[in-house]
């Protein structure tokens, strides 16, 4: 049967409910959803099995563009000669992405804790990442 | 032997083997069980020669066990024991989780009060900086309507104005920031993903796999039942056809599914790729808000402190409005304002804080009656788990007094119809861990001045005794009966117990001392008498004379 909802582990719920209680990054104004892909992008290279898995939303949440990242992730890492189809999978991909996310709220709470708890030292730290992301990920792609 | 599959019982009536019977496996142990049951197995068999042993404490023990057996309560006593286990098991839960709803309410009662506080220290504060807000517009109107700052005092307020309107600016760069970070987090990490797969889309559409124009698993369904006719044309299908299809198979590089799957998901990686073009040009967007906000920030602080100084130190030229006096007091209400609002903004947490954590309590304290519920029904358990216990303990009590008393009596009756000095004794009482007591007349203890002969006269009497109280209709089977006994008392004994045996059979092994001319002129005639020929060092029986 296929996957209605997305899951995390029982122990990240608690991290997220606190996240969004104080309002990291403007956590508190946005859907599970959102916070779910910010986690995938901490973690989209160490993926962690999950443990206790919780619901953590509805597949009915997801509109096209977000169901374009979550596909993205695993039909991203297909080789030339590789069968597409079985890179085509709902299913697959959103378990690779909770595993990513898994990864990902670790690290979203260790560069929140770095920054002392600071939400602003922490914003700063994380622009200065986009920006070495992006010079990394774009401009050494062009 | 009993339980053995060979195991065998052989009855024979008496004189008549024409009748004899076989008996094996159930049939033979219920034989068996009638004579010799294994309950009181320890009462079969007397030996003469060790009457000291049959009364030390131990063996007290053991007829009690023994006792326990012959009365059916061995079954009350271990469902006494079941019972107790089973009360100090749910004792041990109670006292385990045992949830502690006081303490929740004490902890609800404070988070209660707390709250309470902070909502005080709300509606206060409000009050407050409503008030002190008034009393700040009336100083403001007393500096608006005096000529020489005049001029300042309306300054002022157009700066305060703008200083509003630049904090909602900066809270909304804030929100803007959080935002970017977040969408550009995911686009940024995900680049290089999202690029392969929108580049993968793109090549299948100028493949023109994109809608393939055969469906793929239609192909695959073909080739899996080959057997059956083409669907179109109805023919059967050949190696030509299987090759065809294997041929297609390899060249179709997307299914349907996955064609209308990347065909979704086209646009939105566009327009991805568009925002990522765009990331450069929106974090200078945002920065160069940010240092907008602080520069105009920093103008207008900057300003604001020039007018208050300008005011503080501006010296009156009328008796009617002291304008230093009256900033300074216009200086104090805002700080106290500050102040009132700093306290608004801890007491705003505070309640949240409150709210969440007696939202917790409620929980707990749900969870926490539940288990009171549950620990209602442990305790129910109990109470009825202590009257089965304490009625069980009752009813084997009362067998076991009854059974005790039976002995008791039967015991007398035994010894007395065995004792020749008819005056002497007067009674026998046994305790409750089975110690046999015999009284005079004077109701004087005597058994510890017991002769030897009494003495396996009581042991007689209570061994009979027990095997009557038993039900079971075993023999007794007596080594060296006389063993003990005194030669003046040896005849008495003797007969004494042949005329137990007229209503219970005894097998009773005398040494041919033992068996002297007056003991067997007793029972001669009475007893069935066989003499056993032993081998020289008596390890067997070599013959059995009549």
């Amino acid at each position: 049967m296929a996957k209605d909802r997305v899951y995390t582990s029982s122990q990240y719920r608690t991290v997220i409910d606190d996240m969004k209680k104080k309002d990291v990054l403007g956590l508190n104004i946005v859907e599970g959803k959102d916070v779910f892909m910010l986690a995938v992008a901490f973690g989209i290279d160490n993926p962690t099995p999950l443990k206790n898995r919780v619901g953590l939303f509805l597949n009915t949440a997801l509109k096209t563009a977000d169901k374009a990242l979550i596909a993205s992730v695993l039909l991203g890492t297909v080789s030339d000669d590789s069968d597409i189809d079985a890179y085509a999978d709902w299913d697959q991909s959103t378990d690779l992405c909770e595993q990513c996310a898994e990864t990902g709220y670790q690290v979203l709470l260790k560069k929140y804790n770095d920054a002392d708890c600071d939400s602003d030292l922490f914003e700063r730290r994380l622009i200065k990442e986009l920006e070495l992301l992006y010079m990394k990920n774009v401009e050494s792609d062009i | 032997m009993a339980g053995h599959s060979t195991f065998t019982v052989t009855l024979t009536p008496a004189g008549d083997f024409s009748n004899t019977t076989v008996k094996t496996g159930v049939d033979a142990e219920v034989i068996v069980k009638q004579y010799f049951d294994e309950a009181f197995f320890k009462f079969y068999f007397f030996d003469g020669e060790k009457l000291r042993d049959f009364f030390t404490a131990n063996q007290a023990n053991s007829i009690q066990q023994s006792i326990f057996n012959i009365s059916q309560v061995t079954l009350l006593d271990n469902a006494c024991s079941r019972l107790q286990k089973m009360h100090n098991e749910r004792i041990k839960k109670l006292e385990k989780d045992a949830p502690d709803i006081a303490a929740l309410n004490a902890e609800r009662e404070k988070q209660e009060k707390r709250l309470n506080t902070a909502m005080e220290n709300l509606t206060d504060s409000r009050e407050l900086v409503t008030e002190l807000t008034h009393q700040r517009e009336k100083l403001d109107e007393i500096l608006r309507g005096y000529a020489p700052v005049k001029k300042l005092q309306k300054e002022r307020q157009e700066l305060e104005s703008q200083l509003t309107r630049i904090d909602r600016e900066e809270d909304e760069y804030r929100v803007n920031r959080a935002t970017f970070i977040r969408q550009y987090m995911v686009l940024l990490s995900l680049y290089p993903r999202l690029k392969r797969t929108l580049t993968l889309v793109n090549e299948k559409e100028e493949d023109g796999d994109l809608p393939p124009a055969i469906d793929k698993a239609q192909v695959k369904r073909l080739l899996d039942h080959f057997d059956e006719p083409c669907p179109l044309c109805n023919s059967p299908l050949d190696e030509n056809c299987r090759q065809h299809l294997e041929g297609l198979m390899q060249k179709i590089s997307v299914s349907s599914n996955t064609s209308n799957y990347l065909k979704e998901i086209k646009g939105p990686l566009e327009n991805y790729m568009e925002q990522v073009q765009l990331f450069k040009a929106k974090l200078d967007a945002l920065r160069q808000t940010e240092m907008d906000i602080s520069d105009r920030k920093t103008v207008v602080l900057s300003r604001l402190q020039e007018i208050t100084s300008a005011l503080v130190n501006f010296e009156s030229e009328s008796d009617q409005i002291n304008v230093a006096k009256t900033e300074e007091k216009r200086a104090s209400i805002i700080s106290q304002i500050n102040a009132a609002n700093q306290t608004i903004g801890a007491a705003k947490t505070t309640i949240t804080a409150c709210n969440e954590r007696l939202a917790n309590i409620e929980t707990d304290l749900t969870a926490a009656l539940q288990k009171m519920s549950e620990h209602d029904d442990i305790r129910k358990q109990i109470t009825v788990i202590d009257m089965l216990h304490t009625n069980f303990k009752r009813i084997k009590n009362s067998i076991m007094e009854e059974m005790k008393n039976e002995i008791e009596t039967i015991t007398w009756n035994f010894f007395d119809s065995m004792i020749w000095k008819r005056n002497t004794f007067g009674s026998i009482s046994i305790s409750e861990q089975y110690d046999i007591a015999v009284y005079n007349k004077d109701h004087t203890e005597m058994t510890g001045s017991l002769s030897a002969t009494e003495q396996m006269a009581l042991a007689y009497a209570f061994t009979l005794a027990i095997h009557k109280a038993s039900g079971k209709n075993c023999p007794l089977v007596i080594d060296s009966p006389l063993g003990r006994v005194s030669d003046d008392n040896r005849e008495n004994m003797a007969r004494a117990l042949r005329d137990v045996s007229r209503n219970k059979q005894i097998i009773m092994l005398f040494t041919p001392d033992e068996y002297s001319e007056s003991v067997k002129q007793i029972y001669d005639g009475v007893a069935e008498v066989r003499t056993l020929n032993l081998s020289d060092d008596e390890n067997y029986i070599e013959g059995i004379e009549h």
